[in-house]
């Protein structure tokens, strides 16, 4: 699968946030997107996911060369695209995994339910998650670190094909980085995911081998490069020019 | 006084005069319409009403231990009496009147009240008890509960409203908790069109005394319902949960008063409202902490969720604090239509928009719910509440299916 992100402008209240972008995600591919706060990541984010308060004003979003620009979250997750949110909504009273097991149903995941809870106990384990997170309402009360767990969980069992992972490494303490980026690795192994992770730290990309790292500001990328970027924005911040 | 003369007055009280002073209630005020005078008692047929029953007990499987109409009562075993009012004496008469009479609704329904059902929970106990009532016409009643120290008791009442013409359900709940003893206390209306609902309930907890106080409403064309709750014994606690799903243009004046009077006693009111069309709530909860009250903790939270720009809920949280130091007290409310993030979050997992809005409808159903420790009331709530949101229909229980319901499940029909 093909992520193609063309000349994107954003608008978000009638001001402009995202103001010509380009980026391409294939299958299997690793690409970070680092940027000062501000710059428009998870405007972009929201906005390649259909987010219904943005308006996307010029350019195209297309998965393998057909337009999503029309297409409503629902209808972009079956597409194969799935969000990871910086701050994910809490719903007291939804189960969260009747939520997970609805969800599934949506994506076309037919597995009994057997199977289907077999799975998510092999992969909480590996997220080393509480047991209790799984029985309690999505994302009511959990910390920081739950609930990115608890989204990386989504994605292991939703499968798709292409994630944006919005700051997946928040919240999260030096071991629960290495072991939610082990855990990203291995899913893209097994299914051959296309990655944007957004992020402001280096650390979690020790534990990752990204192809790209863009650099966005003010709304558009201004570098990219490999690895080595992220030596230069350690040491010179953003304003690297 | 003549009994005749006791209904007179105490329907002089509601008409004339407010049961409250408060200058903003009186705004924000639904008034429930009454009987007519000529007719206290409105008897209906029974006709068909016994086939009603058994499919509500066949759908719910819930074992009830009496049945009240206003055409007739059954107590199944003895663990409830029922005294019709013109058998009750006459100093129970007076002295409920006499007591009541501080609350005009208290003293309207007091006067009304059919029947008495009468509940005593003995010292150390631990019972658990369901009520069915079923109104045909204008249906009365006043429960009296007393419970002994370190007892325990579940009262679940489930109502259905079965009147082929305007009637008026009303109840008023006595209780009194004693010294370490808890109750919980669970009532879900599931009236008709033709209905309005007056709902009272005075209650008052002694020291170490829980009160879980749990009230559903749907269907009725009016509800009424002022919980007034005296948190009076050392660390006692009372937790009172009301909510209300409307749609149509049913109106619900939801109104809980908790009192904080003892030191280190606890009140909390969550009252949560879901209404579409044209459908009104007013939410009112108001907390008092008293002097003498340390280390009291009271909390009122008030929520909503308008699916119609025509629906409307008025939101009114008041707090009176006569001790202030070293006691807790917050309040807080919010309405809106549903949470767009919340909406876009679950979009973006594959569910479509409308079965996404229906689980955040359910969820925030289940919330309130949830208060309630009674399985069978939670599933039999749950269920109520799903099949309106889907059909918008008042009356008798449609269907019931408890299998997964309580998990979230949006039912498909």
């Amino acid at each position: 699968m093909i992520l193609e992100i063309k000349d994107l402008h954003v608008e978000a209240e009638g001001k402009e946030i995202v103001k010509g972008l380009s980026l391409t995600v294939k299958g299997g591919e690793q690409h970070v997107l680092m940027g000062p706060n501000g710059s428009g990541k998870t405007t972009l984010a929201k906005a390649i996911m259909g987010h219904p308060l943005l308006k996307v004003t010029h350019g195209d979003i297309l998965v393998d060369g057909e337009s999503i620009k029309g297409m409503k979250p629902n209808e972009r997750a079956k597409c194969g695209l799935f969000l990871e949110f910086q701050s994910p909504t809490e719903i007291e009273g939804l189960g969260f995994m009747n939520f997970l097991n609805t969800a599934r149903g949506s994506a076309g995941n037919t597995k009994p339910f057997k199977e289907f809870m077999a799975e998510v106990k092999e992969r909480s384990e590996k997220l080393k998650m509480k047991e209790d997170l799984i029985g309690r309402s999505l994302n009511y009360g959990f910390s920081g670190g739950e609930k990115k767990k608890v989204e990386i969980l989504q994605m292991a069992v939703l499968k798709p094909k292409i994630a944006i992972l919005d700051e997946p490494d928040s919240g999260l303490d030096i071991d629960a980085v290495k072991l939610v980026a082990e855990n990203v690795n291995e899913l893209q192994r097994e299914t051959k995911l296309g990655l944007l992770i957004i992020t402001h730290y280096s650390r979690i990309l020790n534990y990752m081998q990204p192809k790209v790292i863009h650099i966005m500001q003010d709304g558009r990328i201004v570098r990219e490069g490999g690895k080595e970027l992220i030596d230069e924005i350690e040491r010179s911040g953003y304003g690297l020019g | 006084m003549s009994y005749t003369e006791f209904i007179k007055e105490a329907r002089e009280y509601y008409q004339m005069l407010p049961y409250e002073s408060n200058e903003v209630y009186k705004r924000y005020n639904v008034a429930i319409p009454l009987p007519g005078d000529e007719e206290p008692f409105q008897k209906t047929g029974i006709s068909g009403l016994d086939a009603l029953i058994s499919s509500i007990c066949n759908k719910t499987r819930m074992k009830f231990d009496a049945i009240i109409s206003d055409s007739f009562t059954k107590a199944i075993n003895g663990k409830i009496r029922i005294i019709e009012a013109k058998d009750a004496s006459d100093s129970l008469l007076k002295n409920k009147l006499f007591r009541s009479s501080e609350s005009k609704l208290a003293a309207y329904v007091n006067g009304n009240a059919r029947y008495f059902i009468l509940i005593d929970s003995p010292e150390r106990s631990e019972e658990k008890m369901n009520i069915l009532f079923v109104n045909a016409g204008n249906l009365s009643v006043q429960v009296i509960v007393n419970l002994g120290e370190y007892s325990r008791l579940r009262l679940s009442e489930l109502y259905v409203s079965n009147s082929k013409s305007s009637s008026t359900v009303s109840i008023l709940h006595e209780v009194s908790a004693a010294k370490n003893s808890q109750i919980e206390m669970n009532a879900l209306h599931n009236e008709n069109e033709h209905t309005s609902v007056l709902g009272l309930c005075k209650a008052s907890a002694a020291e170490g005394a829980r009160i879980n106080a749990n009230y559903f409403y749907c269907g009725g064309n009016a509800t009424k319902a002022v919980s007034i709750l005296d948190s009076g014994g050392h660390s006692s606690r009372i937790d009172v949960t009301e909510f209300a799903y409307g749609a149509k243009a049913q109106v619900f004046d939801l109104n809980a008063a908790v009192l904080n009077t003892a030191p280190y006693s606890s009140a909390n009111i969550e009252s949560g409202a879901v209404l579409d069309d044209s459908s009104g709530c007013m939410l009112k909860g108001y907390a008092k902490v008293s002097h003498g009250a340390k280390g009291a903790d009271s909390k009122i939270a008030e929520r909503g969720i308008l699916l119609s720009p025509d629906a409307h809920i008025d939101a009114l949280p008041d707090m009176a604090i006569d001790y202030s130091n070293e006691v807790k007290a917050t309040h807080s409310a919010s309405t809106s239509p549903i949470d767009l993030e919340s909406l876009f979050y679950l979009t973006s997992r594959g569910l479509d928009e409308e079965k996404a809005k229906k689980i955040i409808v359910t969820a925030f159903m289940a919330k309130y719910i949830s208060r309630m420790e009674d399985p069978n009331m939670r599933e039999i709530a749950m269920s109520i509440m799903l099949d309106k949101l889907d059909t918008k229909a008042f009356g008798v229980i449609s269907d019931i299916t408890p299998k997964n319901i309580w998990l979230g499940e949006v039912r498909k029909k």
